[in-house]
């Protein structure tokens, strides 16, 4: 399905990353491309390296080998620290826990997302341009949360902290929109909520999307694309629909229910001596 | 949140006018919340305009420091000796002052834990007892130690034994609150339980209150051992013996090298003393 | 009865039974204990040893101790207590001048002194040993250093309260911004910020619940100490206070510590008040 022409068409592209923590690979030769529109999910169990590959891209870790091609620019070599900024703020990030400045008012932490845009100056002092401002409402309102825009950041709900993330995410007006777990910390319903405006407002904007999610169903559902990581390789890397049953189990390794098995065995077998 | 469209809309040049909940301030649009934000802004106000208030109506000399400090060479140099030849007269006055701080500890531990028997408000014999034991520590414990050991240095004598008694005097006040706020902080329930299985007031103690407080009670020990290392120091100066009186003596009939030795005895042990306590700290939580 | 205490530290079982020994963990916590108990028993016995002292002087003594305030310092004589209150003030200005100096230093230098926010570990390190030095060496050295060079005064014992102000408030402020900044230092991070918007956008606003908690309590820190550093030459009640009992006037003293007590308390209970309002906002 995928045709190699149009490179123009390609966003991110990553090449043989890796990233060692001392003896330990937490990713291992991962390649892919983020093409313009697509929506990626990642798939894998906690610890496959999700996390790391996502915070690669951004340089948020340094990765130890590889290249990571985004906007011109390989985020995976040393660079100009006004450089790094620039292409940062191409990329929105949302985070699992929601990481959000608790003390400030929702509207506050939204214009955070012009930070990067700004001069030094006037992103220290705060002087935010009005038409900013404008589009922080215009953003906050299609999200639904006009009526909490004064309110402290943490007098809100845990959805509604989120989605507070995603508008401080899309103020960014960025190209590439990075999700790390964004439901991990939140109930199913509220969780079919925000994965239903990350998507849409994707769609909406224009914006490719990588999601790290643990619901393989939600992946499903939502992705034009599914990448599935296992202890940092990348083992799967095709449309929903291929997905299919054993793809799965390859992806979050039979051995895992198979070890969980036989620990429970042992259990039983312990408790009856015991007993 | 009222809503003042009209600002706004006419502000953008006649736009649309949109539903605003926005609200604005010389016209910007505000991003803040001043429920919020007034009170800090309000403290912050009246601390500044209190210090500086204050500063100003007092006859501060800065020029004169100023002056001092340009000329701050000739001052200095006098200072910069420094003697180790008598060291072994200084060290057993450290030994003393150290003697001090390590028995006023101990001792007012061991007599705070007693009274705070009779403070805490759950296992008092008597309910009077509690707010009038409060009322008094708290009032020894705003008067500044130094002024108790003047006390009993007047009517005593000089010697070690006053400072003793005078920085007991105060670290027990301290110990007695905080033994009673952790005995009441045990859960009545497991109070109630140990009560029921008959065990007499000596018992509940030991067995159940005792254990849970340890750690807290140890980093009380070494908090009040260092202010009480300090505060003895401090007393020494004032004539009950010990390093202090040394570093006084030596500062004042101007040896300035002795007094640098036994200065940095003083620092030397009470930094040592803050990475042991570290190191202790960090053993505790790695097996607590 | 102590082995019944040791007994509830273990969770189940022991030697005895047969069946498990006691974890290592637990016996090791217990050896700590076992040291540190030792540790201070020996040093009480030392001490004891090294100084002579008897406890039980003081329920002799006490009856002296007793007389002595009841018959030479009560009645406290306010009359002959020649500026009691212009000296108050001049305390209560020390204290919070120091306060609002020693702030404004350390906020700016609280950022050098933390990890999340300074630009080298090295930087950390050596500011918040810097700051650690002004706080271990007691207030009384500086204030003997100062004597020495600029004399005596409240001036210089501003300069003593602001020293200990700062490397106190210095530590504890940059102890604010380490628990404060992290999860969200990395969101503005990712959007492209810059070093310093990153503090002020995100840190400062985070942190200054914190900052002005510690803030109070350095005012009340200061004002104790403004006693003590006024009675060796500070300046203020204090330095009154040492006069007065230095030349006998005992009961004039007692009017000066009653009012510095009560200056004491007041502040600790106003402090205490806004902090906790600080801090539940």
């Amino acid at each position: 399905m995928d045709s190699a022409t149009g490179t123009s068409n390609v966003l991110l592209s990553v090449k043989n990353l890796s990233k060692h923590y001392g003896s330990t690979k937490a990713v291992d030769d991962v390649s892919f491309d983020i093409k313009k529109g697509e929506i990626v999910t990642i798939i894998g169990r906690s610890g496959a390296g999700k996390s790391t590959v996502m915070r690669c891209v951004n340089r948020l870790v340094h990765s130890s080998g590889g290249k990571i091609t985004f906007d011109n620019v390989d985020m995976a070599s040393r660079m100009p620290g006004k450089t790094l900024r620039k292409t940062r703020s191409n990329i929105g990030f949302v985070f699992q826990h929601f990481n959000l400045v608790y003390r400030l008012t929702v509207f506050q932490n939204v214009m955070h997302g012009r930070l990067g845009h700004m001069s030094t100056f006037d992103a220290t002092l705060g002087r935010y341009s009005e038409s900013d401002k404008e589009r922080a409402f215009e953003i906050l309102s299609s999200l639904g949360l006009e009526e909490q825009i004064y309110k402290r950041a943490s007098d809100l709900s845990g959805g509604q902290k989120q989605r507070v993330g995603i508008a401080r995410a899309l103020m960014q007006e960025p190209s590439l929109l990075m999700c790390d777990e964004p439901i991990a910390s939140l109930d199913p319903v509220t969780s079919r909520t925000i994965m239903d405006i990350i998507v849409d407002q994707a769609k909406k904007r224009g914006i490719a999307c990588i999601i790290n999610l643990h619901q393989v169903d939600f992946a499903k559902e939502y992705s034009t694309r599914i990448l599935g990581m296992r202890a940092g390789k990348l083992v799967f890397d095709d449309l929903p629909e291929l997905l299919t049953k054993e793809k799965i189990d390859d992806v979050y390794g039979v051995s895992a229910l198979e070890e969980g098995e036989r620990a429970y065995a042992v259990g039983m077998e312990a408790m009856a001596v015991v007993g | 949140m009222t809503v003042r469209a009209k600002t706004a809309a006419d502000e953008s040049g006649g736009a649309a006018p949109m539903p605003l909940m926005v609200k604005n301030r010389h016209g910007k649009i505000r991003i803040h919340n001043p429920k919020y934000t007034r009170p800090f802004n309000v403290f912050l106000l009246l601390f500044t305009v209190l210090s500086l208030g204050l500063a100003y109506i007092i006859p501060y000399d800065f020029g004169r420091l100023l002056v001092r400090i340009v000329n701050i060479g000739d001052a200095i140099r006098p200072l910069l000796t420094i003697d180790f030849s008598e060291i072994d007269l200084i060290l057993p006055f450290f030994y003393q002052t150290l003697s001090v701080a390590v028995l006023s500890t101990i001792y007012s531990a061991l007599i705070g834990l007693f009274f705070a028997v009779f403070m805490a408000r759950n296992i008092t014999p008597n309910k009077f007892l509690p707010p009038i034991l409060a009322a008094i520590f708290t009032f020894i414990r705003a008067i500044p130690s130094f002024v108790f050991v003047l006390l009993v240095l007047v009517s005593l004598g000089f010697g070690s034994a006053p400072a003793i008694i005078g920085v007991t005097i105060s670290s027990t006040a301290f110990f007695a609150r905080a033994f009673a706020h952790a005995f009441e902080e045990v859960d009545s329930g497991t109070l109630e339980a140990l009560e029921a299985t008959g065990a007499n007031r000596i018992k509940i103690f030991f067995s159940a209150i005792l254990p849970s407080a340890l750690t807290m009670v140890i980093a009380w020990l070494t908090v009040n051992f260092e202010t009480n290392f300090h505060g003895a120091t401090i007393l020494g100066v004032v004539g009950a013996g010990g390093i202090g009186h040394i570093i006084a003596m030596a500062f004042g009939s101007n040896r300035f090298g002795r007094a640098w030795v036994a200065v940095f005895a003083v620092v030397l042990f009470t930094y040592a003393f803050e990475i042991s306590t570290n190191i202790l700290k960090r053993k505790l939580k790695g097996l607590g | 009865m102590l082995a019944k205490f040791f007994h509830r530290a273990r969770p189940h079982g022991s030697k005895k039974d047969g069946y498990r020994a006691v974890p290592d963990e637990i016996k090791k916590q217990r050896r700590l204990y076992y040291i540190v108990i030792a540790i201070i028993a020996l040093a009480f016995i030392a001490t004891t040893v090294n100084t002579s002292f008897n406890p039980f002087i003081i329920f002799f003594n006490m009856e002296n101790f007793i007389a002595f305030i009841v018959n030479d310092m009560i009645p406290p004589n306010f009359g002959r207590a020649v500026g009691l209150w212009d000296s108050l003030i001049q305390t209560i200005s020390m204290a919070f001048l120091a306060t609002f100096v020693g702030g404004i230093i350390s906020f700016c230098l609280c950022f050098l002194a933390s990890f999340q926010t300074s630009p080298s570990s090295v930087v950390v390190r050596l500011v918040r040993g810097l700051a650690s030095l002004q706080r271990n060496v007691p207030t009384i050295i500086w204030l003997f250093i100062f004597r020495m060079t600029f004399g005596i005064g409240i001036t210089i014992g501003f300069v003593a309260l602001l020293f200990n102000t700062v490397g106190f408030l210095t530590r504890m402020f940059a102890e604010v911004v380490d628990e404060v900044g992290n999860e969200s230092m990395e969101a503005l991070d990712s959007t492209g910020s810059a070093y310093l918007p990153k503090l002020a956008q995100c840190v400062i606003p985070a942190a200054i619940p914190g900052f002005v908690s510690w803030l109070l309590f350095s005012v009340e820190i200061n004002i104790r100490s403004a006693g003590i550093v006024g009675a060796m030459g500070g300046g203020g009640i204090g330095m009154l206070l040492m006069g007065h009992l230095n030349a006998f006037r005992y009961r004039t003293a007692f009017a000066f510590i009653l009012v510095l007590a009560a200056v004491i308390i007041i502040i600790g209970v106003i402090t205490d008040y806004l902090r906790e309002r600080v801090l539940s906002k």
